[in-house]
């Protein structure tokens, strides 16, 4: 498709207003043709939201709500396992932005994702609602939250996830004070860039809800059909592998162990991955690879 | 008083067209926002929305462009003032220029004096950017008298209600306006917004189950278009279709609907300007 803006990078617009309101940085867009290692033209980056209910949710009594705690506990139980075999079938490495208390809890799923290959990224500690919480307490949260992380698994993450795209407004100043370098919580745009706060830049890695199996599989009901929440990918695949023709795209999905660990939502995807193998040009990626090539490179000079 | 005059005689499209297909989409980017009860901004939303203005918006112009048709795009007046580049393209590429608002405003939750405010913020936005003032408008949540505050600031043609097939025409004072009705057959209605509203679960639709809605609809309209012409109106919305699933559930949609002789593509101007006009 021939893009008439005048730029195939930011589609045209130099400005545009910030991503978060008074924010006290500046935001460095891509300022020339993206290109992607050994010329693949479509980032694949398959990130995983990891948790395992550790908050349980209540009943309005304040009685846990065993419905859904237990359906998060899959993930961990059992979802997790399964999603790490299917990975290693398609030799996709992925990035899973875990939840602190779900690392303390089940620290043997933490050293397997390690030992495959695959990248360990912040979630908050407990699926916490950060947005709600003023610097020191979502500070705090962070705090836990990495070092949970780095206890279990051997290293400090170096990116993170705000549950359900809801950050505060100190949410990406607080990530770059606390030396991380990549953030993927919002689902404005098709391409990196990155945010520059008091010299530290933080790359944002955008994705969107369209490729969250939350939005599809997850409450409240009804839930979709596993082959139609395929199709619905398979579609968006398409549309960015052919943009990725005039300039390189980025295909971001989210999955959750608790949803799609399940045996027909597994089985779909499974084929989903198997039918994205066979197209050229496709680099897999981890959110931290994504990071570093886009800082080594400086698209915003 | 506010008077509607349906129309009086048989309505025809140019050319004997069936159909008149009227594509439109809002153009809101981050204004139309929902926000946690205590006032705090709900980022989910926010950030899914300006995906719009980004890069949904430039999406769509290419499909247009693809398909050599003209849209009406509805543009908030604070989307103007933010994404000018986006919007100047829009009219360059010879889409009708409407306005959406200045900030997505509830008219319903505002005062008669609060409700006067937004039209010359609006104004003054079209103005400066786009070098002059917009002659359309649509609210999607309108109070009692929006209506006709909107015929008295001179617009020629309105798109704020969802109860008629066909236009109607609305005057007061002597001055004349041409109501151009629109439908819940919107993207968001099948897709779903990006968090929980007042009409939204906050899940997502299929994408291919969009365009057979489209086409479920064209095809009804087509076929009713034999007796007595008829109008189909597909709203989307840059956050929404701009994305490229959803995109290509338009393209496709778009490239059914050439296979049919007698499809007028038509812009809210060219359907207000035939129906005063031909006198309805």
């Amino acid at each position: 498709m021939n893009n008439k803006g005048t730029a195939p990078l930011g589609r045209g617009d130099p400005h545009v207003p910030l991503p978060v309101k008074n924010m006290v940085a500046k935001e460095l867009r891509p300022r020339r043709t993206v290109e992607w290692p050994n010329k693949d033209r479509l980032a694949v980056v398959l990130t995983v939201d990891y948790h395992g209910g550790q908050a349980a949710p209540t009943h309005p009594t304040g009685q846990t709500d065993y419905l859904k705690a237990s359906t998060y506990q899959f993930g961990p139980r059992r979802g997790v396992w399964h999603i790490l075999e299917a990975l290693d079938r398609y030799g996709i490495k992925a990035t899973f932005n875990t939840c602190g208390a779900t690392a303390e809890e089940y620290p043997e799923t933490v050293t397997e994702i390690k030992k495959r290959g695959h990248e360990l990224a912040g979630l908050t500690y407990l699926y916490e609602n950060v947005w709600d919480m003023d610097r020191a307490q979502e500070k705090r949260v962070m705090e836990m939250a990495l070092s949970a992380i780095e206890k279990v698994g051997g290293e400090r993450p170096v990116g993170w996830r705000t549950p359900d795209s809801r950050i505060s407004e100190n949410t990406l100043q607080l990530l770059s004070e606390m030396g991380v370098v990549w953030d993927s919580s919002l689902l404005n745009d098709d391409l990196p860039y990155a945010l520059e706060f008091d010299q530290k830049v933080v790359v944002e890695i955008p994705f969107s809800g369209l490729l969250n199996d939350m939005n599809f599989y997850g409450f409240p009901y009804p839930l979709s059909l596993p082959r139609d929440v395929m199709t619905a990918w398979q579609d968006e695949f398409e549309v960015l592998y052919r943009e990725s023709q005039d300039h390189c795209q980025m295909f971001v999905l989210c999955i959750h162990p608790f949803l799609m660990g399940r045996p027909a939502q597994l089985q779909a995807f499974d084929k989903f991955l198997a039918w994205m193998s066979k197209f050229e040009g496709l680099w897999f990626a981890r959110c931290s690879d994504v990071a570093r090539w886009w800082t080594e490179h400086e698209y915003w000079i | 008083m506010l008077v509607e005059r349906r129309p009086q005689k048989k309505v025809v499209w140019p050319g004997g067209a069936r159909v008149a297909l009227l594509m439109t989409v809002d153009f809101e980017a981050e204004e139309d926002l929902h926000s946690f009860p205590n006032g705090k901004i709900n980022y989910q939303d926010f950030s899914a929305r300006q995906y719009g203005g980004r890069s949904g918006i430039w999406r769509l112009l290419d499909i247009f462009d693809k398909h050599d048709i003209k849209a009406t795009v509805f543009i908030c007046g604070a989307a103007v003032e933010n994404y000018p580049e986006a919007s100047k393209a829009v009219k360059e590429r010879g889409h009708d220029v409407a306005a959406h608002t200045y900030a997505h405003e509830y008219l319903w939750r505002l005062n008669e004096e609060e409700e006067r405010r937004v039209y010359p913020k609006a104004f003054s936005a079209f103005e400066r950017v786009l070098g002059e003032r917009p002659y359309g408008w649509r609210s999607c949540f309108i109070s009692d008298r929006s209506v006709a505050l909107t015929l008295e600031h001179g617009y020629k043609w309105d798109s704020s209600l969802w109860n008629d097939d066909l236009p109607y025409v609305l005057e007061e004072n002597g001055k004349k306006m041409v109501e151009i009705p629109f439908t819940i057959n919107n993207d968001v209605s099948f897709l779903g917004e990006p968090v929980t509203s007042a009409y939204s679960t906050g899940k997502h639709g299929i994408v291919r189950d969009q365009d057979l809605a489209w086409r479920d609809e064209f095809d009804a309209c087509y076929e009713n278009g034999a007796a007595t012409p008829t109008m189909q109106t597909i709203c989307i919305h840059c956050y929404l279709t701009g994305r490229p699933g959803p995109s290509k559930a338009l393209d496709d949609f778009l490239a059914y609907t050439k296979k049919f002789p007698g499809v007028w593509y038509a812009r809210y101007t060219d359907v207000a300007n035939w129906w005063l006009e031909k006198g309805y």
